[in-house]
Formats: C-alpha cells, structure tokens, sequence
C-alpha cells in the first residue's frame, strides 16, 4: 500500500462571473499575478478569456492547495505559475511532473482538481 | 473621528461593497472580509485592485495582507502560525479579533483577522505618508 503522505489533492471552483467581472474591471492588471504562457491562454481561441481566466485562477488555487498551501494571498496567484501546452493547463517547471490538472466545466463555474502524481500511477 | 477618516471610511466601504457584492449598510469596520462578508482569494485581488484605482496608489504584493510573513519558518510551523509569528502579526494588525485565532492559530484560519478596520488603517498610514 502507498504510504498516505504520497497522496495529496486541491480543488477549487471559481464563478464565471467573478473571473468576468475580474477580467473586465481590471484587465491591464491582470499581469501582475499572470506570467506569459498564462496571458497567452487567456487570448487563445476557443473559450472567452473570461472564461480562461476562471481556469487559471481556479487552476493556481487548486495546485496551491494540493501542494500544502494554507493561505493563498494575493501574492499566491503570482507565485504559483503555470503553463499552457497544446491548449491545456499545466503546472509550470518541476512541478510539472509532480502534479496534473482535471477540470470540470459548467455553465457558471469551473472546478480546476489538482492531484499529486504518485510512482507508479 | 476626523472628517477625513470618515471620508476614507466611506471610500473603503464603497470599494468593498462592490467588490463582494453586499451593501454597504452591512459593512462595519470589525467585519472580517471571510467570514463576515464572504470574501473569497480571488476577490482579495478585485480588492487590491479597485483600492489603488480609487486611491491612486500602489499597494505593492503582501503588504496590505501580510503574507510574506507566512512563508518565514520563524513563524509558521506545521500549518499554524507559532508565538513568534502572533507577535509579529499583531503588530501589523493591532486590532484583528486576536481571541478565537489566538486559541487555534491555524494558517488556514488567517483570513478571519482580515478586517474592513485593518484595511482602512493601512490606507490611512499609506495616504499620510504619501502627502508631502
């Protein structure tokens, strides 16, 4: 049996509508929690980047809680980084391989789950 | 208080009421933006933001929410905030509810000290140190 502590998750779930009201009020900040790849998603076809948004702050706050977090801050949503290959969220640099991202969208939220990748799974 | 203080009162109320969508009658200066108003990580961010719009200042990462001091060992430990930690917190927020937190100072419980009071005193230091 694998030992506990190899285990960890982190969901978060983030309203459409705040990430819109966000996105909207506050766009030419968005840069100061978003790196590149990030602000890179955002505009990518396919999904309103309002909608992108809400993925990525759910995305961050998910990974920020899988990985130990207690208190995400304002300044979590800059530490935890991301990037976006072919089209999909990942955890940016070596977290990349330690952690992977589910989500699930519905009509006025996106849940991001963020799950520790075990040996052997 | 002065009238100035009221205005920024005010102000602050204002910016919070939008910012988490609850009126503004409901809002006192010992409100705790989590649990009393429902604030959740992403709206620290919508506030931080309309904040400096309204007051046209910067309020540089962790300054306003004292998060830095949470990512020194001296004062987190095992998820709780230790003795150490409490100090240097209640001298940055000299008037947060210190009693429930001090009995169960979990990380995770920190919010709970975030007040509307704690917000409007730290633009009241930050708006008189700016004036010339």
């Amino acid at each position: 049996m694998r030992p506990a502590e190899n285990h960890s998750l982190g969901v978060d779930l983030v309203e459409y509508e705040k990430a819109s009201d966000l996105y909207r009020n506050h766009r030419h900040r968005l840069g100061t929690f978003l790196n590149r790849s990030e602000s890179r998603y955002l505009s990518a076809k396919g999904l309103p980047p309002e909608k992108r948004l809400a993925e990525v702050l759910a995305a961050k706050e998910a990974l920020f809680k899988a990985a130990g977090g207690s208190w995400m801050g304002v300044s979590g949503f800059a530490k935890i980084a991301l990037t976006a290959r072919g089209g999909r969220l990942r955890p940016a640099g070596a977290t990349s391989k330690r952690y992977r991202f589910r989500f699930l969208r519905a009509d006025k939220y996106v849940v991001a789950h963020c799950e520790k990748i075990c040996a052997g799974t | 208080m002065s009238n100035e203080k009221l205005e920024l009162v005010k102000q602050v109320k204002s910016v919070i009421a939008q910012a988490l969508r609850v009126e503004e009658s409901k809002i006192e200066l010992g409100s705790s933006l989590i649990k009393d108003l429902g604030a959740e990580s992403i709206d620290f961010l919508d506030i931080v933001f309309r904040l400096e719009k309204t007051f046209k200042i910067k309020i540089p990462k962790g300054e306003l929410f004292p998060e830095k001091l949470l990512t020194d060992a001296r004062f987190v430990k095992d998820g709780r905030v230790t003795p150490a930690g409490i100090e240097e917190l209640k001298k940055r927020m000299p008037d947060a509810p210190w009693g429930p937190f001090s009995e169960n100072p979990l990380v995770s419980n920190l919010g709970d000290l975030f007040t509307v009071g704690m917000i409007v005193d730290y633009l009241s230091e930050k708006l008189a140190a700016a004036q010339p």
